[in-house]
């Protein structure tokens, strides 16, 4: 009786799903787009046609062709050329050793990508002023050592300072894209290339590099995205050195009310940001292609991916060392915050002693407030990341063959930087919104859900299903009982990473809320504009500890999984 | 096995998804309560303002109540982001502005928003209790709330000797011991320029270049500025002149202090006015009469941490630790965001 019930829903879900194929692809890609177009439309309201917004005297080339903008125009691309190739060069490595060894802290080395999406970036901010700053601890300990009496360390506030952060914040996306697909690549090819007799290094150009080169090029232009899009690194720290269109779009739609100028820049920064997305489809077509390729042609010989090694001598040696860098000068600064939500100033000259004032007055004096926002914080990242897990993991499936196009189109919302969005929401909704804070957090990391799922059915082997078929269970039921329990680890993976993205994002419920509802990183921001700084660190540990408890969630049922 | 697991993730995540509504509203209602304004769809009175305004440590949630004690009309007060967004969101929001009452339109703002039609005129009870050279409109369509100092605040304990007036800071020994605000994202940034433009006039592009080597950065907003400044990357910074009376209140510290410069100070004065289009015109006269009076203005000084349009009211005791008694700057605040562009290249052009 239920077999029969089931069955007839699935034909009808087979059938509608066909029809309406295209249907949702397209809504989505115009969710995704909506705030520009709302941006070009309510900002040239009546003022020029569609075609004036571009090629007219006061359109977007016009205004794109002022020196202020070229000059924003070539820092954008050098600084986020420049962060992208800091962040593969201290990545790399991490990603090497993740795919082929095993050592204790691994794991948590591959979940430190969620960091660029969770953490505020006002946290991150502070947190490489505290270590690389003048008044750094990193400085600190230098003048002491060699007995200065100024700062040596001076390049923060510089581009290079820019791309320094840039560098160590976006580096555990490199190590993780990269890992993932080095980690699923057979040996035998490299080790064939060595019996044959070539060295070390020529066996990894030969055998392991054109494999892997789709995936580093992903990673590099997903680092180019997300450094094209910085904008609390780039204001805080480029206030001399320069400036980028993400800036420029804040200035003109914010101090200058220049609503034209602001739709001018913010289409012509998010035309670059397509091209770049569309990239990013054709790296990862590559990238999961390859591995897919390789990875099960491997899995069905052994049985699972390649096994992980011990580091022996050698390579031990490097890995200390890698773990010794990353210590002092990524972890440096994120345990300068923990130190800062940890001291407490007081007596005359503001002198400072360990203590939990910090948090007490969280939880004291903020009082309500504070629960408010941790209460707001779960009410919005929570099905925020469910709805991207259920309608993300129905894309995957929906695209696992689609097109290029499809997959690329299912990319644009990464392509809307977080001021293009505020801008265009707060033009659609001017008296916000509460109910779609959850919506709109959920469209943004859709992509990212979008992604991890897909590449984990790509890797999938397809037998099950074809016997599930022939014992009698339809097409969906297939695929939805034997391939959805198959990726359910990457599932739990990506809601977590959706709920962390999610419960960092200080755009949207700022937007939408309009100082009527509170998350974590609104009253952290809301902290560090009344003079509490060393209070926003704390609330900043309890955003962090959050994040980390749902992380252990997710490898705890990862693993049971497994 | 793997259906089982399959159905029993969907179905969780399915369950979940329910269970997140009520969340959602119940998160919606304590914010609420803690605004004391949004519990009611139907609230009387809504007021665009600036997020310092309306956050906890604001004066909003402490004037809303009030003010509802003393008329019986409930207030809601609705943040458009900072002072800057909040005049955009007028500008660009054109006819679509839904609120009675816009708060918190400085002395910068004020010219741009006075030149649209906006706003229109009401002298509400107590005006004449302002001090004149407070009210910056004669038209009496924006009205003087609060007002504070710019000043540059010296950390004691990191720097011996402080500067005496702005030609100071241009020496040799403040080299890269100056946090500045830009002046494109932020109004005391662009209180700088007019105070830097009221000493120099025509020379200040001049003042600029020689200050170059002394900014150690460009702060995009007050905040982040201020936060460098604490976080001793700099022991100078421009911030505020009543600054030392908020070190003084809730720290017990003085050694921030703010430098009473030869020069003068420049002034930043906020004001309100009801909007042309106001739904609630007698209600949002009220509010603009309650603004003014005493019992309001009483909650300023440490909320806004900016003193009060009434001389006659007395001023919490910390505020011994704010700089008094310097003369103010006359300011001419056209075409200063043009060039505030210009400033910040002038800065940014040695490297």
């Amino acid at each position: 009786m239920r077999r029969a019930a089931d069955s007839r829903k699935g034909t009808w879900l087979v059938s509608s799903l066909a029809a309406l194929k295209a249907a949702p692809l397209l809504a989505y890609a115009a969710a995704a787009l909506l705030p520009l177009a709302a941006i070009l439309i309510l900002s040239h309201r009546g003022d020029s046609s569609p075609i004036g917004v571009v090629f007219g005297r006061s359109g977007a080339l016009a205004a794109i062709a002022r020196p202020r903008f070229t000059r924003a125009i070539g820092f954008t691309l050098a600084q986020a050329a420049m962060s992208s190739l800091a962040a593969l060069a201290i990545g790399l490595p991490g990603a090497a050793l993740v795919a082929r060894y095993k050592f204790p802290g691994r794991q948590a080395l591959k979940a430190l990508s969620v960091l660029p999406f969770s953490v505020p970036s006002v946290l991150v901010v502070l947190a490489f002023v505290l270590f690389y700053g003048r008044a750094g601890y990193l400085n600190r300990f230098l003048m002491s050592i060699f007995g200065l009496s100024e700062p040596p360390l001076d390049f923060l506030y510089t581009f290079w300072g820019i791309v320094l952060v840039h560098g160590f914040y976006e580096f555990p996306v490199v190590l993780q894209t990269v890992g993932e697909v080095w980690e699923r690549l057979p040996r035998d090819r490299e080790e064939a290339a060595r019996l044959l007799g070539a060295g070390k290094y020529r066996a990894f150009a030969t055998g392991l590099l054109p494999s892997l080169l789709p995936a580093i090029a992903q990673a590099a232009a997903l680092c180019f995205l997300l450094c094209f899009f910085s904008f609390a690194v780039v204001m805080v720290f480029g206030g001399l050195a320069g400036s980028t269109l993400e800036v420029e779009v804040y200035r003109l739609s914010r101090l200058e009310a220049d609503a034209a100028g602001a739709a001018s820049v913010a289409l012509v920064e998010t035309a670059i940001a397509i091209a770049v997305v569309a990239l990013i489809a054709l790296c990862e077509r590559g990238a999961t292609r390859g591995a897919a390729a390789r990875g099960t042609a491997a899995a069905k010989e052994a049985g699972s991916p390649p096994e992980l090694r011990s580091p022996r001598a050698l390579v031990a040696l490097g890995l200390a060392a890698y773990a010794l860098f990353l210590a002092v000068f990524f972890g440096g600064p994120m345990l300068s915050l923990l130190v800062q939500a940890l001291s407490v100033h007081s007596g005359p000259l503001g002198q400072a002693h360990a203590g939990i004032d910090n948090f007490a007055r969280l939880f004291s004096q903020g009082g309500s407030a504070f629960s408010a926002a941790l209460l707001g914080t779960a009410a919005t990242a929570l099905p925020a990341a469910l709805i991207a897990t259920i309608l993300g993991s129905a894309g995957a499936f929906a695209i696992r063959r689609g097109s290029a196009a499809a997959k690329a189109a299912a990319a644009l919302p990464l392509a809307v930087s977080g001021i293009v969005a505020s801008l265009g929401w707060s033009l659609l909704f001017p008296r916000g919104g509460i109910a779609l804070i959850p919506l709109v957090q959920a469209l943004c990391v859709m992509p990212y859900v979008l992604k991890s799922v897909a590449a984990a059915l790509s890797t999938l082997d397809r037998s099950p299903v074809e016997a599930a078929r022939t014992l009698g269970a339809n097409r969906v039921r297939a695929a939805l009982g034997v391939e959805l329990g198959s990726v359910s680890p990457a599932l739990l993976a990506a809601f977590a990473f959706a709920f962390a993205a999610s419960s960092g994002d200080i755009n949207v419920p700022m937007v939408l809320g309009q100082g009527g509802f509170e998350t974590l990183p609104v009253y952290l921001f809301r902290l560090t504009s009344s003079y509490r700084f060393p209070e926003a660190c704390a609330a900043g540990v309890v955003l962090a500890a959050i994040t980390s408890a749902v992380f252990a969630f997710k490898e705890k049922g990862g693993r049971a999984h497994a | 096995m793997p259906i089982a697991s399959a159905d029993r993730t969907l179905s969780r995540f399915t369950a979940l998804l329910f269970l997140c509504f009520p969340l959602l509203f119940a998160a919606q209602g304590a914010s609420a309560q803690k605004t004391m304004a949004q519990n009611d769809g139907d609230a009387s009175l809504v007021v665009y303002t600036y997020d310092s305004f309306v956050s906890e440590w604001g004066a909003g949630p402490k004037i809303a109540p009030l003010f509802e004690k003393a008329t019986g009309i409930k207030v809601k007060f609705l943040s458009k982001g900072d002072g800057g967004q909040l005049l955009s969101a007028l500008i660009l929001g054109k006819g679509a502005i839904d609120a009675d009452i816009v708060l918190g339109l400085d002395n910068f703002l004020a010219p741009k928003a006075l030149s649209t039609s906006l706003f229109r005129a009401y002298e509400p009870a107590g005006y004449k209790a302002i001090p004149a050279d407070l009210k910056l409109d004669p038209s009496k369509r924006l009205i003087p709330y609060d007002w504070g100092n710019f000043a540059i605040v010296w950390d004691s304990a990191k720097l011996r000797d402080s500067p005496a007036c702005l030609e100071d800071l241009t020496k040799s020994e403040y080299a890269k011991k100056l946090i500045l605000l830009d002046p494109r994202t932020s109004t005391p940034g662009l209180g700088f320029l007019a105070w830097t433009k009221a000493v120099y006039g025509k020379a200040w592009r001049d003042y600029w270049r020689r200050l170059r080597p002394s900014v150690l950065t460009l702060a995009p907003t007050w905040d982040q500025g201020y936060g460098l400044f604490t976080s001793g990357e700099a022991p100078l910074v421009l911030s505020y002149a009543a600054d030392g009376a908020y070190h003084l209140e809730y720290e017990k510290t003085e050694r921030y202090k703010a430098l009473a410069f030869t020069d003068g100070f420049v002034r930043q004065v906020e004001t309100a006015g009801i909007l042309a289009s106001a739904k609630h015109p007698a209600k949002a006269e009220k509010f603009m009469d309650f603004l003014v009076s005493a019992e309001c203005q009483r909650e300023l000084p440490l909320t806004q941490w900016m003193y009060p349009v009434l001389p006659s009211l007395p001023l919490p005791e910390s505020y011994r630790a704010a700089v008094k008694g310097v003369k103010t700057l006359e300011i001419d605040p056209v075409g200063l965001v043009d060039e505030a562009i210009e400033a910040a290249e002038i800065l940014s052009s040695a490297n």
